[in-house]
C-alpha cells in the first residue's frame, strides 16, 4: 500500500518534470541570473573577468539619461498607439455591427491582419516607406534622402502606425465581442426612450463596454512595452536612437555591445513596471466585475 | 440594433417597390454603412494589396515614379526565383520545421503535466500548478540574456534546438489540457487511470490538428512578403 | 399628456419567407386597456414593437393620436414600453434610470430630479432610489421599469408580458397595481401577454392572435361567452373548453336538430341535417345525468378542494372535462357515467372546416 503511494508521487513528479524543468530553466533561472548580472558590470575588452558593481550599477543606469530617455519613447510609443488602435479597433466594431447583407466579407476583412506576424508586417511598412520606391513616401512628398523613416521626428509615429495596422484584427475582434455583451434589448430600451443614436452609443453601450476596454488598454500598454520586432527592422533604434525604446536598448546592449550588466538592470526595471501594470489592471478590475457581473 | 435589416433584401435585389416607405430614410443610412464599410476595408487591405503587387513587379518597374498601383505584366516569375535563388523554400522548411517541433514538444510536456496535476495524487502539487502559471508573468527581456548565455553554453548557437527548446513547455498548454481534463466525467476518469494514456492520445491529436491550422496563415503572409523582397533585391 | 389612440390599419410584416403577421386591422381607443392575447410566436410582441417603432411593416400603417407615424424612429413616437426583463440600464442607479428619458430630451436637471421622485414615489420606490439595479428584487425592478414609462407622460403605454418573471403571487399584487394605474393616469395601454387569466382581468378589450392573424377583438365578456372560432373557444377559460367533432341530425321528436356527438346527442339552434360541425361546451357546462346522452368512464378525478374536474373519456376514445363544484360522490376510476348539460349551459357550434362559429345556443 505504502508502495502504491510511492509510486503514484513518482509518477506524477515524472509527469511534470519536463514542463517544471524547462520551466525553471528557460524562465526561473534566469530572471534570478538576471536581476544577478545587474550586479555586475561588462568590461570593455572582452576576456577580462566582470567587475562587481552591487547597486551602484542599478542606481547609475537607472539614473542615466539613455535610460530616462528609452522610458519616455516607450510612453510615447504606448501613448500613441494604444488609445488610438483601440479607438479604431471599437469604431470598426461599431461599424461592421449591423445585420446586413454581406457583412461576414467585411468582417473578415476587418480582422484579416490578425494573420500577419510582426515581421511580416513590418517589411511590408518598410517597403511602403522606402525612401526610393516606396509608395507612402511618394505620396507624403518625402522621397529621396532618409525618408520618414530616418526623421528624427517622424521615425517614432511611423514606427506606431504600422503596430497600429498590424494589432487592428486583433482589436477588432476584442471590441466585437465585447460589443457583442451588450444587450440589444437595452438599445432598444435606449431608443424608445428618446435616445439618439449617438446618445445610446455613449450613455449606454460605452459604460458597459468599460471592464473590457479598460482591460484591453492594459493589455495593449504591456505589450506595447515589449514591441521589438518592428523596430528591429524599420528602423533598429534609429535615426540617432529615436526610435529605441527600453527593451531594444536592452537588445542593444547585450548583443551589440556585449554590456549584459547594463541589460540585466534595465530588463529588471523593465519587469517591476510591468508587474505593477498587471496588479494595476487586477485591482480595478475586480471591483469593475463586482459591479457589472451582478448586474442582470 | 433592434431589427434584422431583413427588409434590405429588397433593396440590393433593386426591388425598390417591395420596400415599404417607412424604410427610405433607414435605406440612407444603411448605404452610408456601406461606403463606410468599404473605405475601412480598402484602408485595411491596403498595405497588403500594394505588397502583392511589388513582388509582381520588374526592378525597374519598382523604381516607377509615381509608384505602380497594379502590375502592368505580372512577374510570376519572382515567385520561382524567390525559391530558387531566394532560398525562401528553405525558410519556409525551417519555419515549418520549428513551428511543427514546438506545437508538438508544446502538447507532449502540456498534457503530461496537465494528466498529472488532474489524476495524479501527489504532494505540493498546488505549489507546482502555481509555478506553472507564474511562468507566463515572467516577460521575454528578462529571460533572454542568460537564456542567449545557456544555449551558447551547449553549443546551440544557430541552430535549431536554439529556436526550439525554451519554448517547448507553455503554462497556457498546460492551464488548458487541465481544463478539459476536469471537464471528463467522474468515471471516464476513474477508467483513464486505469487505462492511462488512451485518452492523452485522443485529445494530442485533437490539438494539434487544431493548432496546425493556425500556423497555415502566417506561411501565405511569408510568402507574399519574400517573393516581393525578392523582386525589390533584383532591383539593386 | 393627452392620452392617444392607436390604430394599425393592414399591418404585414414578413421575415424572410415566413409570414410573421398577416393584414392585421385593430385599433386602441384613446385611453382603452387593450391586451393582444396568444400563444407564443403568435405575433403579438411583434406587433407590439411594431407600435413601438423597433420593428418596420412590410406593409400597412400605424397611426398615433391620428397620426401616421409609419416612418417615424422610436424615440420621436412618445410612446413608453416596459419589456419583459425590465431592461434596466445596469450602470446607473434607479434614479438616474427613471431620469433616463428626461434626459434624452434635455430636461432640465432640477425638473428631472422632481418629476422622477414623483414618479418613484407613486410607485414605493422612494427608499430605493440610490440603489443599482442589480440590487433589486423581481417585483422592485418591475416598479423601476414602470417608473421610467409614467416619468415622461407619453402617449401610450406598450407592455411586453411584463408580468411573465414574477412569481405568482407577486403576479396577483402587480396586476392590480397595473390597473391601478392605468385608472390613475388614463393613457392608453397596450399589453401582450399569453395569460388568459391577465387578459380577462385586465383588459378593456381583448384581441385574440395566432399564427399571425388576429382570431377575435371584443369586451372579456364576449370573447369568453362567444369565441370566433375553435382556436379562441379553446385558448379562453380554465379548464379549457371540450371541443367534440359531431354530426347534424333532424330530431326525431320534431323538435330543434340535434348533433350526433360521439353517441350521444346535443340539443342546437338550426340547421341543416348532414353539416359537419365542432361542438364545444366548457367543463362547467357538463353534468353527471341519469337522463344524459354522453356515456363516458371517468379516467381521472382531480379535486382542488372547492371544485373538482373529472376527466372522461369517451367511446371514441377522446376526453373531456367536467367541472363540477364541492366533493361530490366518490369517483374510482373507470366508473361508467351519463353526461349531458348542465342548468344555462352554452353550446358553441363552429364549421368542423374552417373552425369559425355558427352560433351559440342555449
Amino acid at each position: 500500500m505504502w508502495l502504491r503511494k510511492v509510486r503514484e508521487t513518482a509518477t506524477g513528479y515524472l509527469f511534470l518534470f519536463p514542463a517544471i524543468g524547462l520551466f525553471g530553466l528557460f524562465v526561473f533561472y534566469p530572471l534570478v541570473k538576471t536581476a544577478y548580472l545587474g550586479f555586475y558590470a561588462q568590461p570593455v575588452f572582452p576576456g577580462l573577468p566582470a567587475k562587481y558593481m552591487g547597486f551602484s550599477q542599478y542606481s547609475s543606469v537607472l539614473s542615466s539619461s539613455e535610460f530616462l530617455g528609452d522610458l519616455w519613447r516607450t510612453v510615447l510609443f504606448v501613448l500613441f498607439t494604444m488609445p488610438l488602435g483601440i479607438a479604431l479597433g471599437l469604431a470598426m466594431a461599431v461599424l461592421a455591427h449591423k445585420k446586413l447583407a454581406g457583412i461576414r466579407v467585411f468582417r473578415t476583412i476587418f480582422s484579416s491582419t490578425i494573420a500577419t506576424s510582426v515581421a511580416v508586417a513590418s517589411v511590408i511598412f518598410f517597403t511602403l516607406l522606402d525612401p526610393q520606391v516606396g509608395l507612402f513616401s511618394y505620396w507624403l512628398g518625402q522621397t529621396g534622402g532618409t525618408g520618414i523613416l530616418g526623421s528624427l521626428t517622424w521615425a517614432l509615429p511611423a514606427v506606431a502606425v504600422t503596430t497600429i495596422w498590424l494589432n487592428l484584427g486583433f482589436t477588432f475582434i476584442l471590441m466585437s465581442a465585447a460589443l457583442q455583451s451588450v444587450p440589444d434589448e437595452l438599445l432598444e430600451a435606449a431608443a424608445v426612450d428618446g435616445a439618439s443614436p449617438t446618445a445610446s452609443f455613449w450613455r449606454v453601450t460605452f459604460p458597459l463596454l468599460s471592464p473590457q476596454l479598460f482591460f484591453v488598454g492594459v493589455i495593449g500598454i504591456i505589450s506595447g512595452f515589449q514591441a521589438f520586432g518592428q523596430i528591429d527592422i524599420l528602423t533598429q533604434g534609429g535615426p540617432e536612437n529615436h526610435t529605441t525604446t527600453v527593451l531594444y536598448d536592452i537588445y542593444e546592449n547585450v548583443f551589440d555591445y556585449n554590456n549584459s550588466g547594463k541589460g540585466a538592470v534595465m530588463a529588471i526595471a523593465l519587469f517591476v513596471i510591468l508587474l505593477v501594470l498587471t496588479a494595476l489592471q487586477f485591482l480595478v478590475l475586480q471591483r469593475r466585475v463586482f459591479y457589472a457581473g451582478a448586474g442582470r | 440594433m433592434p431589427a434584422p435589416d431583413a427588409e434590405f433584401a429588397g433593396v440590393l435585389s433593386g426591388d425598390w417597390a417591395s420596400v415599404p416607405v417607412a424604410a427610405h430614410r433607414s435605406r440612407l443610412r444603411a448605404v452610408l454603412r456601406y461606403v463606410l464599410l468599404v473605405v475601412v476595408a480598402l484602408v485595411v487591405l491596403f498595405p497588403i494589396y500594394m505588397t502583392i503587387v511589388t513582388s509582381l513587379l520588374t526592378s525597374p518597374q519598382i523604381a516607377h515614379r509615381p509608384p505602380l498601383l497594379y502590375p502592368p505584366s505580372p512577374q510570376w516569375s519572382n515567385y520561382s526565383t524567390a525559391f530558387t535563388t531566394g532560398d525562401l523554400g528553405v525558410y519556409l522548411r525551417n519555419s515549418a520545421i520549428q513551428s511543427v517541433s514546438i506545437t508538438v514538444a508544446v502538447v507532449l510536456t502540456s498534457v503530461l503535466a496537465a494528466y498529472a496535476f488532474t489524476f495524479v495524487r501527489f504532494p505540493f502539487k498546488r505549489v507546482l500548478f502555481a509555478v506553472c502559471l507564474a511562468s507566463l508573468m515572467v516577460p521575454a527581456e528578462v529571460t533572454i540574456i542568460p537564456n542567449y548565455q545557456t544555449i551558447a553554453a551547449f553549443g546551440w548557437l544557430n541552430s535549431f534546438p536554439a529556436l526550439i527548446v525554451p519554448f517547448m513547455a507553455s503554462g497556457i498548454g498546460i492551464f488548458l489540457f487541465r481544463q478539459s481534463f476536469r471537464q471528463l466525467p467522474g468515471e471516464l476518469r476513474d477508467a483513464a487511470r486505469l487505462d492511462g494514456l488512451g485518452h492523452l492520445q485522443l485529445t494530442a491529436a485533437k490539438l494539434v490538428r487544431r493548432m496546425g491550422a493556425s500556423q497555415q496563415a502566417p506561411w501565405t503572409e511569408e510568402l507574399i512578403q519574400r517573393g516581393q523582397a525578392r523582386g525589390q533585391r533584383s532591383g539593386l | 399628456m393627452e392620452p392617444a389612440s392607436v390604430e394599425l390599419e393592414h399591418i404585414e410584416k414578413r421575415f424572410g419567407s415566413t409570414v410573421a403577421l398577416a393584414a392585421i386591422d385593430l385599433a386602441a381607443a384613446a385611453g382603452e386597456f387593450l391586451v393582444l392575447l396568444g400563444p407564443s410566436g403568435c405575433g403579438k410582441s411583434t406587433l407590439l414593437r411594431i407600435v413601438a417603432g423597433l420593428e418596420v411593416p412590410s406593409a400597412g400603417m400605424v397611426r398615433i393620436g391620428g397620426t401616421d407615424v409609419t416612418a417615424v424612429e422610436p424615440r420621436d413616437r412618445d410612446v413608453a414600453m416596459v419589456f419583459q426583463n425590465y431592461a434596466l440600464y445596469p450602470h446607473l442607479s434607479v434614479r438616474r434610470n427613471i431620469e433616463f428619458p428626461l434626459k434624452a430630451r434635455h430636461v432640465p436637471a432640477p425638473d428631472r430630479h422632481r418629476v422622477a421622485e414623483e414618479a418613484a414615489a407613486s410607485l414605493q420606490l422612494d427608499e430605493l432610489l440610490e440603489r443599482k439595479p442589480s440590487q433589486l428584487s423581481g417585483g422592485q425592478r418591475q416598479r423601476v421599469a414602470l417608473a421610467r414609462a409614467i416619468v415622461r407622460q407619453p402617449k401610450a403605454f406598450l407592455m411586453d408580458e411584463p408580468l411573465s418573471n414574477l412569481d405568482a403571487r407577486l403576479r396577483v399584487e402587480m396586476r392590480a397595481e397595473l390597473v391601478e394605474l392605468h385608472l390613475r393616469t388614463g393613457t392608453t395601454v397596450i399589453y401582450v401577454t399569453h395569460d388568459q387569466v391577465e387578459a380577462m382581468t385586465m383588459g378593456d378589450r381583448i384581441a385574440v392572435m395566432s399564427h399571425g392573424v388576429l382570431r377575435q377583438l371584443g369586451v372579456p365578456q364576449d370573447v369568453h361567452d362567444r369565441p370566433a372560432d375553435v382556436f379562441v373557444a379553446g385558448f379562453i377559460g380554465s379548464p379549457p373548453m371540450n371541443l367534440l367533432p359531431g354530426d347534424v341530425v333532424a330530431s326525431s321528436t320534431g323538435g330543434p336538430p340535434m348533433a350526433v356527438v360521439s353517441g350521444g346527442r346535443v340539443p342546437i339552434g338550426t340547421y341543416e341535417p348532414g353539416k359537419r360541425v365542432t361542438i364545444g361546451i366548457r367543463p362547467e357546462h357538463l353534468a353527471l345525468r341519469g337522463d344524459g346522452t354522453i356515456e363516458a368512464t371517468v379516467s381521472l378525478v382531480e379535486s382542488l378542494g372547492h371544485e373538482r374536474h373529472l376527466a372522461c373519456r369517451l367511446p371514441d376514445g377522446s376526453l373531456v372535462i367536467v367541472r363540477e363544484g364541492g366533493a361530490g360522490a366518490v369517483m374510482p376510476i373507470g366508473t361508467p357515467v351519463r353526461l349531458g348539460l348542465a342548468a344555462g349551459a352554452l353550446v358553441h357550434v363552429f364549421d368542423r372546416e374552417s373552425g369559425k362559429r355558427l352560433d351559440v345556443a342555449a
